[in-house]
């Protein structure tokens, strides 16, 4: 399923040496602008967030822990 | 605004776009993706699960996720848990709001950036991660993730920046 992954990632291959996963496959070139989203992942977009159900709270670590089965 | 990651300009541009691209891989997957606060919900990075890989945690929180994401674009260039601050093995609303640096204008908000809701200490907390287009991915429940607006929360407190 090759749509769903933004169409602007691509690997630099000529990055320094601090790139530590060389063999990220290269992607489409065409970058969108940055303040974008791929057309396709429109279609997930959400259009009454009202009707989704609420979100948890977040709770710290400890407690996290402590509800660890 | 000085990077918080330390990387370069075309780093940051490559660490963003990795980060994006697990929150869709998350979004896409996410009748796969659990909601739970326990501890599994640090599998995605304790088990070393990159998204370019194809690979995803089957069990995250909101933080969880969102620290997933971000550390599957600065992970890539090794820098060190500028989320959390906890060794990229814990972390929550909490210790997020206390690192990285806040985003003073929302028309500077940058694909990777994070949005926090509610009350980041209390029993409210909540983050997503902004993916472009004013829109969030957010994982606050067992339906999520969910694609929204950065909006989708009356009680948006503020954006932060990690990359």
């Amino acid at each position: 399923m090759r749509w769903f992954v933004p169409r602007h990632i691509r690997h630099d291959r000529d990055d320094s040496g601090m790139d530590r996963n060389e063999d990220v496959p290269d992607l489409d070139d065409d970058r969108l602008p940055a303040d974008d989203i791929p057309p396709e992942a429109q279609d997930f977009l959400v259009a009454d967030p009202e009707k989704i159900p609420p979100d948890e709270g977040d709770f710290d670590a400890e407690r996290k822990e402590d509800t660890d089965g | 605004m000085a990077s918080v990651s330390g990387l370069s300009a075309p780093h940051r541009i490559r660490a963003r776009d990795l980060a994006v691209q697990a929150a869709f891989m998350g979004l896409r997957h996410a009748p796969s993706l659990h909601y739970t606060q326990t501890a599994k919900r640090w599998e995605g990075i304790s088990r070393g699960l990159k998204a370019w890989r194809g690979e995803y945690p089957h069990f995250a929180d909101c933080s969880a996720f969102a620290t997933w994401c971000l550390w599957n674009g600065l992970d890539h260039y090794g820098v060190r848990d500028v989320v959390n601050g906890q060794a990229w093995k814990a972390g929550w609303t909490g210790t997020m709001v206390q690192h990285g640096k806040q985003v003073q204008h929302e028309s500077n908000v940058l694909r990777g950036d994070c949005a926090h809701y509610g009350d980041p200490v209390g029993h409210t907390g909540h983050v997503a991660i902004c993916v472009g287009g004013g829109k969030v991915i957010s994982f606050g429940s067992e339906a999520g993730p969910f694609l929204l607006p950065i909006h989708y929360r009356s009680d948006f407190q503020q954006i932060r920046r990690y990359i």
